[in-house]
């Protein structure tokens, strides 16, 4: 099974993992937004942030240098992200000058916030599962609403388990196709119909994979009334979503 | 020994008129470690199958407990424990914890209680070092250990295992096969759905054969005549002379 989904959970005993899924969602909203808000001069107190809260979540874990070398691997995609943000500033083809060089430092500053969000967002993604944030989830859910027969959680944790299911029946579909000539010298036509057949294999191998899924939950009894995961709410996650919530008001507003 | 299931003259047509099953009768009872073997298409996943409501009959019906399965597919789910061939589609949970968690979560208990099982279920099946893991870090015979293990944790009556063999090596074959008969010595019945009979007949109390959606031979495992093998569309266990104990792969 592919691992594509977005929640890099590894058991250990990092600080982050102490905290409530639901603060630390909080404070994952509120440190993001202040990322892409606040004025230039919180960017380095948001910066150290950002590395402070990946310590915390256990991604400095295997060294410094390891740990910024695998956290540049998977922020890879920020470069090709910057690039078109910084040519789509800094080219103005309907403006009075082809080249806007003073455009340069704002698209700059603009990648740095895509990269504090990015980094908020690893660490929550590092110390919390997704059965964790399912059984949160739920619990809220049925705290809110006032009944025992809502589970929300559940659909998320399904999700979170279909997208590498969808990606393996996709693997599958291509490799089958690839093993019988598709993508060798055709013509437009009967390559797009290759295209529609492959297309036709995904979809029936992730509808088999669903069903395959919901006639687990059957067979493993399920039932919306699940007992959840106990995750207590402790004074820590009601300090982390006061602090979070006054960093971002005060990047806001200061 | 007292009845854990029965289906008794059960048939089932498919929506294109083809009979998949053709008035079985068949008795489980506790301490039976079964083999249901036969040809692919024979019927035996498709019974399998009805044993825990995951299909409708045509005719008949399945007891389990004594109560209709089709009335109360999840009281027969409890009783009955089905591990699915395709181990990935019966994994749920992110962790191994979770996942194995995730079945007597469903029962009500407390989360301690759920936790404990989940736990010992996860260790008596050797992952119990592995609980914080994600299930896709795992090979392909610890992911079947695993949704054996999400069986387990459910303490049910009867472990069904569908094709437990299938696309693993020996290492594998042997860590599965442990795990099932340990379950068997622990008091609980077991059915293994497969056609490589000479990887589990060693350990089996009883053998049924199917072919063409009825039970051709319900008896002792090595009570089958040898030349019949070949007709049902099975290899003969026996064919290099070896005697029913000494076809265990566990050694």
């Amino acid at each position: 099974m592919a691992s594509v989904g977005p929640f890099r959970f590894s058991w250990g005993d990092f600080p982050a993992r102490r905290f409530h899924p639901l603060s630390k969602l909080v404070a994952l909203l509120a440190l993001s937004l202040a990322s892409t808000q606040a004025r230039a001069l919180w960017l380095p107190a948001l910066a150290v942030a950002a590395m402070a809260t990946l310590a915390a979540a256990g991604a400095f874990r295997p060294g410094l240098a390891q740990g910024l070398r695998l956290l540049a691997r998977d922020a890879r995609f920020l470069i090709p992200l910057g690039l078109f943000i910084a040519v789509f500033r800094v080219v103005d083809p309907w403006g009075p000058h082809l080249f806007e060089p003073s455009e340069f430092l704002p698209a700059l500053l603009y990648v740095a916030r895509l990269a504090m969000v990015f980094a908020f967002a690893e660490a929550y993604f590092r110390s919390t599962s997704a059965g964790e944030l399912s059984a949160a989830t739920t619990g809220l859910a049925r705290r809110l609403f006032r009944r025992d027969d809502l589970d929300p959680g559940l659909y998320l944790s399904l999700a979170v388990n279909f997208i590498p299911r969808c990606f393996d029946a996709w693997e599958r579909a291509r490799e089958a196709a690839l093993a019988r000539g598709y993508g060798g010298r055709q013509g437009r036509r009967p390559r797009l119909r290759a295209s529609l057949a492959l297309l036709e294999s995904f979809v029936a191998g992730s509808i088999r994979g669903a069903l395959s899924t919901a006639e687990a939950l059957e067979t493993r009894g399920y039932t919306p009334g699940r007992t959840l995961q106990s995750l207590p709410f402790r004074p820590a996650d009601f300090v982390l979503v006061s602090a979070s919530a006054v960093a971002a008001a005060a990047a806001l507003l200061v | 020994m007292a009845e854990i299931a029965r289906a008794r003259g059960l048939v089932h047509r498919f929506p294109d008129g083809v009979l998949g099953l053709d008035g079985v009768d068949l008795r489980l009872d506790e301490g039976d470690f079964l083999v249901l073997a036969g040809r692919n298409g024979s019927g035996k996943t498709l019974l399998s199958r009805h044993l825990v409501g995951l299909s409708m009959a045509s005719g008949g019906e399945v007891l389990c407990r004594g109560r209709p399965v089709a009335a109360d597919p999840q009281a027969a789910r409890r009783i009955i424990g089905y591990v699915f061939q395709d181990s990935d589609a019966q994994i749920v949970g992110q962790t191994l914890l979770e996942d194995a968690a995730f079945g007597p979560a469903n029962l009500g208990l407390p989360w301690a209680e759920v936790k404990a099982r989940a736990v010992e279920a996860l260790s008596l099946v050797g992952l119990g070092s592995f609980a914080e893991r994600r299930p896709d870090s795992l090979s392909g015979g610890e992911r079947r250990r695993l949704a054996i293990a999400g069986v387990l944790a459910m303490r049910p009556d009867c472990v069904l295992l569908d094709e437990p063999f299938a696309n693993l090596d020996l290492p594998a074959i042997r860590s599965v096969l442990a795990v099932i008969t340990a379950a068997h010595a622990d008091g609980r019945a077991i059915v293994v759905v497969t056609h490589e009979l000479e990887k589990v007949l060693a350990h089996a109390t009883r053998l049924v054969v199917m072919d063409a959606g009825r039970v051709v031979y319900d008896g002792a495992p090595d009570g089958l005549a040898r030349e019949r093998y070949e007709e049902l569309g099975l290899r003969d266990p026996f064919r290099s002379g070896a005697s029913l104990e000494e076809l265990t792969w566990l050694r």
